[in-house]
């Protein structure tokens, strides 16, 4: 046996256990729940082909369109609202860059990641409490009548949106990381020529990082399109299902009506939905995205 | 080799002699879970075949259905009445026919709610009885008479306008009651009340946007809107869980209260000097009427222990241990299987049987997608009391939805 084949056998054996995983765990779920959305499945009796017959009750359904309603709400005002949020972090840690508050500071803002997401929701649920919570009570104090978050149809999509800003330092560490990686000499070269500090960060720093832009943009575009831990452990969806994102409708449909066809047919319309988008995304985004190289 | 050998047989004398295990789920805490444990405890003692395992579990209709769907349900399964059509429905319940239990000690009634398509689907636990539950000194205070709630709805009223404080801002502190309390309530007895029904018991059409009750919904609409649904909405965000002091009931934020008995448990557990008030909710016409569920435990499909499950029910089915089950609520036996210290023992017990006695029993129908007619009106209550939608358009949203999934279902 040749070095190379041999080479080739021992790669082979060393990621077998996580190509396993990825066919037993990613890729035969993924293709079998495209058979389930064709039948009318529940996992205690047979399940019996029906064709595209999921899909065309899913269209009639006003539950779907309301889920995804939200879902798009989330996604369309809460995406853009935690990159611009992470990138200001970022660039105001880059700025202070040499002293040793921004590591403090990075550790601060990275800090909420590390504390799992149930936890930290149900901390907000009780901070956020409209009879004794601590932000209503501070409000009341400045003489401000305070909504109730969680149990008003207004309030409670911009509540979770707000909540999920907790949780921007993953985007915020790593357009940090891209901004270490604007050549200086360009900024340099800009200052002699006798660019103001805005136009330095829209004109040089802004194209230099729009691959990381975009890469973040997607990622929370995706992770958005999944929510679920936020309305289903504060508001159960409600008031109104007013918070009944996409992931909660197959999650009730799959584990609670036991419709798993049902749900299955939901779960390929939401993947459809990130795809295209994502597609869509890259597609209006191609001419804009500066890569180096 | 013959070290192996002893070793492998040993194991072999074991296994045939080991019990095999009966897995009991039920969703109870602190003093039920401890009756429960103490029966469990006492059948293990009783025969050497079985040993039950119980666990307390909480979200239980959630985590059962997930473990039905993963093939690996527990043996037994803590259920009430209303779940019996839509898990059969779903194939989820096995029958129990067969069960070796006696069943001419239960009450007629109780065993007409473990019945479904003329099968025997559940072992009946316990009884509850929904009423309105007040604080006798609250009462006291307010000037009102602590021994007798309110008669009608109109005295509903007043008693609550009464029992009512508000701050100096305007804001409710206190409130008579709450008809639709968050998270915690029955909407659709109110259909009952009101002369209405869900189901129609001839057609079985559904008839949640009758006239009878379009009208309960108005008037609890009107019930709110006199104390400012804005003011309410803030109020209800400071409730605390059920099952804590914060209690809005147990901590005095409302004075009373329509829940079923167990509340009692509550009381026991977090105020036990309070001394408790109860009638039927009133109803429009008058008319004394008690919303029952009956508590059971079920075989589901997929059980990997079926017959200890079932010497279990037989177990539990002695007079003796079914009283004992039923803790401080009523047991689902006939008079005569119940001795007469039981009611002499237990606080309420006295005063609950009254009520039952003098009320018209009713029942949630016996419906395959009742999971959902619930899910439908939880959210249709929260959409009239939001202003997105009018009584009839949120009623006649039920009715739509759930005859989409009933023709999606066939």
């Amino acid at each position: 046996m040749s070095r190379k084949r041999k080479e080739l056998i021992a790669g082979l054996i060393f990621v077998s256990p996580w190509l396993l995983g990825l066919l037993l765990f990613h890729v035969y779920p993924f293709i079998t729940s495209f058979y389930y959305s064709l039948t009318d499945f529940n996992p205690i009796k047979p399940s019996e082909f029906v064709g595209f017959e999921n899909y065309r009750w899913l269209l009639e359904d006003n539950l779907f369109w309301k889920s995804l309603g939200n879902t798009l709400y989330f996604v369309g005002i809460g995406v853009p609202l935690s990159q611009l949020t992470a990138l200001l972090i970022a660039t105001g840690l880059y700025s202070v860059r040499r002293s040793r508050v921004m590591r403090t500071f990075r550790g601060i803002f990275f800090f909420p990641i590390l504390v799992p997401e149930v936890v930290m929701v149900l901390v907000w649920l009780l901070m956020l409490n409209s009879e004794f919570g601590i932000l209503n009570s501070f409000l009341k104090s400045l003489g401000i009548n305070p909504p109730s978050w969680f149990l008003s149809v207004t309030w409670a999509k911009p509540t979770i949106i707000f909540l999920r800003l907790w949780f921007i330092g993953t985007s915020m560490v790593i357009y940090l990381s891209s901004l270490n990686e604007v050549p200086e000499e360009v900024i340099e070269a800009a200052i002699i020529d006798g660019a103001s500090p805005l136009k330095r960060f829209f004109k040089i720093t802004i194209p230099m990082i729009s691959p990381v832009i975009l890469f973040n943009f997607i990622m929370d575009t995706i992770g958005t399109f999944q929510i679920f831990t936020e309305p289903f452990v504060m508001t159960e969806g409600g008031p109104a299902r007013s918070t009944y994102t996409l992931t909660m409708f197959i999650y009730t449909n799959a584990f609670q009506h036991l419709d798993m066809g049902y749900a299955s047919a939901a779960a390929w319309m939401t993947f459809s939905l990130i795809f295209v988008t994502t597609v869509v995304v890259l597609a209006v985004t191609s001419r804009r995205v500066f890569y180096r190289g | 080799m013959r070290k192996l050998l002893i070793l492998l047989m040993t194991f072999l004398v074991v296994l045939a002699f080991s019990r095999s295990v009966v897995e009991i789920w039920v969703t109870w805490t602190g003093d039920e879970y401890r009756i429960i444990e103490d029966l469990v405890k006492k059948f293990n003692q009783s025969q050497e075949e079985y040993t039950a395992k119980v666990i307390s579990v909480s979200n239980l209709a959630v985590k059962f259905t997930t473990a039905l769907a993963a093939g690996n349900p527990p043996d037994l399964v803590h259920a009430n009445d209303q779940y019996i059509a839509p898990i059969v429905a779903m194939g989820g319940f096995m029958p129990l026919d067969d069960m070796n239990v006696n069943l001419e000690q239960f009450q007629d009634f109780v065993v007409e709610s473990v019945k479904y398509n003329g099968h025997i689907y559940a072992f009946p636990i316990k009884v509850s009885i929904f009423g309105i539950w007040w604080n006798k000194d609250v009462f006291k205070k307010a000037g009102l008479d602590p021994d007798k709630g309110p008669q009608s709805l109109e005295e509903l009223v007043e008693y609550s306008k009464k029992l009512t404080k508000y701050d100096e801002e305007g804001n409710l502190v206190g409130w008579g009651f709450d008809p639709l309390v968050p998270q915690w309530n029955w909407p659709y007895v109110w259909v009952y009340h009101f002369g209405g029904k869900l189901i129609d018991p001839e057609t079985g059409n559904i008839t949640i946007d009758s006239p009878e009750a379009v009208k309960a919904f108005k008037w609890i609409l009107d019930y709110l809107k006199n104390f400012g649904m804005e003011k309410v909405e803030k109020f209800r965000g400071g409730y605390g869980p059920y099952w804590s002091a914060s209690n809005p009931f147990v901590s005095g934020k409302l004075a009373i209260f329509y829940d079923g008995d167990w509340v009692t448990h509550v009381f026991r557990l977090y105020a036990s000097d309070i001394e408790l008030g109860f009638a039927p909710l009133p109803s429009i016409d008058g008319k004394k009427r008690c919303y029952v569920e009956v508590d059971v435990f079920s075989i589901p499909v997929g059980a990997k222990n079926v017959e200890g499950a079932k010497k279990f029910l037989e177990f539990l089915s002695k007079p003796e241990n079914l009283i004992k089950l039923s803790g401080g609520q009523l047991s689902p036996l006939k008079e005569e299987y119940t001795p007469s210290s039981f009611f002499k023992k237990r606080r309420y017990s006295g005063k609950i049987l009254e009520v039952l006695k003098e009320s018209e029993m009713f029942f949630c129908p016996k419906f395959p997608l009742w999971h959902l007619y619930l899910e439908e009106m939880d959210n249709a209550v929260e959409e009239m009391q939001a202003g997105t939608m009018s009584v009839e358009e949120a009623l006649k949203t039920i009715k739509r939805n759930l005859e989409r999934r009933m023709r999606k279902g066939k």
